[in-house]
């Protein structure tokens, strides 16, 4: 109810802004089109989003439902162009497939590399270094949980934290929340690590055609930063639960019983997967060098580890997040339509307008409602209807460099505040609940999460203007 | 968070659960000093030689030649025989002796005595004097049968003739469903036996018959839905995670490849497809009591087998514990 509330307030100022509020005129080229289309397509958008945000029905078809209801008030209505007008589904399709490329190749590769058992490997010898020692343990956690969802993307990253985390607690007698909760929060600073880490930062990366290495130099020090804020206010907040206890000598004892040899499945699709990954990532860096798109990378990483892992091919395949592929298509043609309607290049109008044209001011509102936005819808949705209109706003004349950049944490940190905001809080809570009986409730966890995200928010946007004032953007094309 | 989110979980938390702490499992180091090599004169004894010579080249034990056959008095023709075959191993440069067929009737008497002699392999075919095509996949023969009893060491069993024996090497497959001492005995005599580049693979077999056993034996007591495949899987997981951790680093610290496959089915028919798909040492942990389900699991698993069949029975695990 919420998010709809919000969409449907910030769509009424759009079309208010659009109709004759100060920055029509940067309008008028949008403001020339039917208004039904727009009002339509508008509200079964935000229909879809509001399905999402409360989970009435499976985001996938919610996400497909959304987009057929768009696609047939476009063909009633006459809102795509050319002789033959269906077409242009197709292109809203074959314009973000370059994203499901890399979903598909990287699936595959995460999957491998997961099932040699490789990443609890290495968890379990992170975890064993820290003795079982509560002040080592959480950044250890934090660090480990970083580390996956920059190689392995979110999901499967929070995963194995999650189950790791309650193992270990469970072993050593703590209590497993202050762990639970901050790998929630890490797990979204690691997914905007790099170009690769997460599906939005991957979205937003090909859309805006950043390079691989702008990553490192721009986001890669923002979530680390993010990171931060997050770990000393989770250590702040449950400072009396990671209070050390117990025998340290039997602590330590209990973690070095750990034997994580038993948890490897293949030695050799082990150090395999390893380099095909490491090879991956040095493909990602190389690619525009080489003249070639991510996802071309990503389905060589992913066929080269079927090839040469020696793991069962039609296992692989049938790991792909087929659920997601399916959510983009649904989303891509829907906010394709919307976005032929014109509604898209409005609010963005309206944004330009209520900024004066600054695009400090800009990144600043469109920092702060993606934060909004993300942490009720769902982040996906929100960068994908977020980035037409930063596409419009770019080419209005604004810098891109913050609105991306800003695009880019604001939809990744944006899902910190509620425990439902983002998959890893998902995955996370639900663990703690099902394996541990322990439940966060909505109250704790927006007193911890909703204070980061503020945090977060703060340190985004002097982020994103000390970067845009000291020059350290990189330049875009 | 969708359904397979969940399993995976699921799946994370068994694993670092079975990590910690898993009972410590020592993987013996058998000493081979003498192979006993039986021949039969049936189609199966070029590979049988070339299985006992493989062995006996990597680990630099002596081979030592017999063939048994029934009756009391020895036949010319079979002494022959089995001289030339001796000869023609030790002009491989192979350390080989051979001698006057052992005392006993019956051809697994004579086995017997000729490793009572010395020996700590012994190679033969199964079935054991019998073409292969004969019995096929129905019996293993009557004196196979009784050594896998009366054996004082393991054996190594030549099945079908056709499988090339230099690609048989290349893996050691060891089926287990619940892991017992007597699967760390076999795998221990896989890795000597073990030549560099190949490897050992454990596949852990969620036995569906031995699930509907169980769920007939519960009957009203346990909801149907209770035990599943999954449940299946995740029976006696901390003792496979001990053997795993064992297998994984003996293999690690010899340069031996090591994987860990999980298969639902019935163990039989799950082990002969995966077994004889390609060229490999099938590792049979065969219990001490021949009565015992296990015994005859591991009987039927012999039978299947149409690669070469490493039998180790539990009561003979080496010499040498590390």
């Amino acid at each position: 109810m919420g998010a709809s509330l919000l969409a449907t307030t910030a769509l009424g100022a759009a079309l208010a802004a659009g109709a004759g509020a100060p920055g029509a005129a940067e309008t008028a080229a949008a403001g020339a089109r039917p208004v039904l289309p727009m009002v339509l397509c508008g509200l079964v958008l935000v229909a879809t989003f509001a399905l999402i945000a409360f989970e009435v029905i499976n985001k996938v078809v919610a996400a497909l439902a959304g987009a057929i209801v768009t696609v047939v008030i476009a063909l009633v209505l006459g809102v795509y162009a050319g002789p033959k007008p269906y077409l242009a589904v197709h292109r809203f399709i074959e314009h973000d497939l370059g994203v499901i490329g890399v979903i598909v190749g990287t699936s595959i590769l995460v999957e491998i590399a997961g099932a040699s058992g490789l990443f609890h490997f290495i968890a379990v010898r992170l975890v064993k270094l820290t003795g079982g020692r509560p002040e080592r343990l959480l950044p250890a956690v934090f660090f480990a949980t970083i580390g996956f969802v920059t190689f392995l993307t979110i999901a499967p990253g929070t995963l194995i934290m999650a189950s790791l985390v309650l193992v270990i607690t469970r072993a050593l007698s703590d209590d497993p929340r202050p762990y639970i909760v901050g790998l929630a929060l890490a797990a979204n600073s690691g997914a905007l690590m790099t170009f690769a880490s997460g599906i939005v930062t991957l979205m937003i990366g090909t859309s805006a055609g950043i390079p691989y290495a702008h990553f490192l130099v721009v986001s890669l020090p923002l979530g680390l930063l993010s990171a931060a804020v997050a770990f000393f206010w989770v250590r702040l907040s449950y400072r009396a639960e990671l209070a050390p206890h117990g025998d340290p000598a039997a602590r330590a004892a209990m973690v070095a019983r750990f034997d994580e040899w038993a948890l490897v499945k293949d030695r050799r699709i082990f150090y395999r997967s390893a380099i095909i990954l490491l090879l991956t990532i040095a493909g990602f860096a190389s690619a525009q060098a080489l003249g070639v798109g991510l996802d071309f990378i990503a389905m060589c990483g992913g066929t080269a580890a079927i090839l040469f892992s020696g793991f069962d091919p039609e296992e692989a395949i049938k790991k792909v997040k087929w659920p997601v592929v399916l959510f983009f298509v649904g989303l891509f043609v829907m906010i394709g339509t919307v976005q032929e309607t014109g509604l898209l290049e409005v609010l963005a109008g309206a944004l330009l307008a209520a900024s004066g044209d600054s695009v400090l001011v800009a990144a600043a509102l469109l920092i702060s409602f993606s934060f909004v936005l993300a942490g009720l819808v769902d982040n996906i949705p929100t960068a994908a209807t977020l980035i037409p209109m930063v596409k419009t706003m770019v080419a209005r004349g604004l810098a891109p460099e913050p609105l991306w950049w800003g695009l880019v944490a604001a939809c990744n940190l944006g899902g910190n505040p509620t425990p439902v905001g983002s998959i890893a809080a998902v995955i996370a809570l639900h663990a703690l609940e099902k394996e541990r009986g322990i439940k966060v409730g909505w109250g704790e966890y927006l007193k911890v999460g909703g204070t980061v995200t503020l945090l977060q928010l703060v340190l985004v946007i002097a982020y994103i203007f000390a970067f845009r004032e000291l020059g350290l953007f990189p330049r875009l094309g | 968070m969708d359904p397979s989110e969940a399993r995976e979980l699921e799946e994370s938390m068994r694993a670092f659960e079975a990590a910690l702490a898993p009972p410590e499992v020592v993987l013996p180091e058998p000493v081979l000093r003498r192979v006993v090599l039986a021949l039969d004169g049936s189609n199966q004894d070029p590979l049988s030689e070339e299985l006992a010579a493989a062995v006996a080249a990597r680990t630099g034990a002596s081979l030592h030649v017999v063939y048994a056959y029934p009756g009391e008095a020895a036949e010319p023709a079979r002494e022959r025989y089995r001289e030339e075959r001796a000869a023609q191993l030790a002009a491989r440069g192979l350390a080989v002796s051979t001698g006057p067929r052992p005392a006993g009737a019956e051809p697994f008497a004579q086995l017997l005595a000729a490793l009572e002699e010395g020996g700590e392999l012994l190679v033969a075919c199964a079935p054991y004097l019998e073409d292969f095509g004969a019995l096929g996949h129905q019996s293993l023969g009557s004196a196979v049968e009784v050594l896998l009893q009366r054996s004082p060491v393991p054996l190594l069993l030549a099945r079908d003739p056709e499988r090339p024996p230099a690609e048989l090497w290349r893996e050691f497959l060891l089926p287990l469903v619940f892991a017992g001492p007597e699967h760390a005995s076999a795998a221990g005599w896989a890795l000597r036996l073990a030549p560099p580049q190949s490897g050992l693979r454990l596949l852990l077999v969620a036995d569906t018959e031995l699930l509907g056993s169980a769920t007939h034996l519960l009957g009203d007591f346990v909801a149907q839905q209770a035990l599943d495949d999954e449940v299946l899987k995740q029976l006696e997981r901390k003792e496979h995670a001990g053997l795993i951790a064992a297998c994984q680093k003996a293999c690690a610290a010899r340069g031996l490849g090591c994987r860990v496959s999980v298969r639902t089915g019935e163990l039989a028919q799950v082990v002969a497809e995966l077994g004889n798909a390609e060229p490999r040492v099938l590792v049979v942990a065969a219990p001490a009591d021949p009565r015992s389900t296990a015994y005859q699991q591991a009987l039927a698993l012999l039978r299947e087998a149409a690669n070469p069949v490493l039998c180790v029975p539990h009561r003979h695990s080496g010499t040498a514990a590390s």
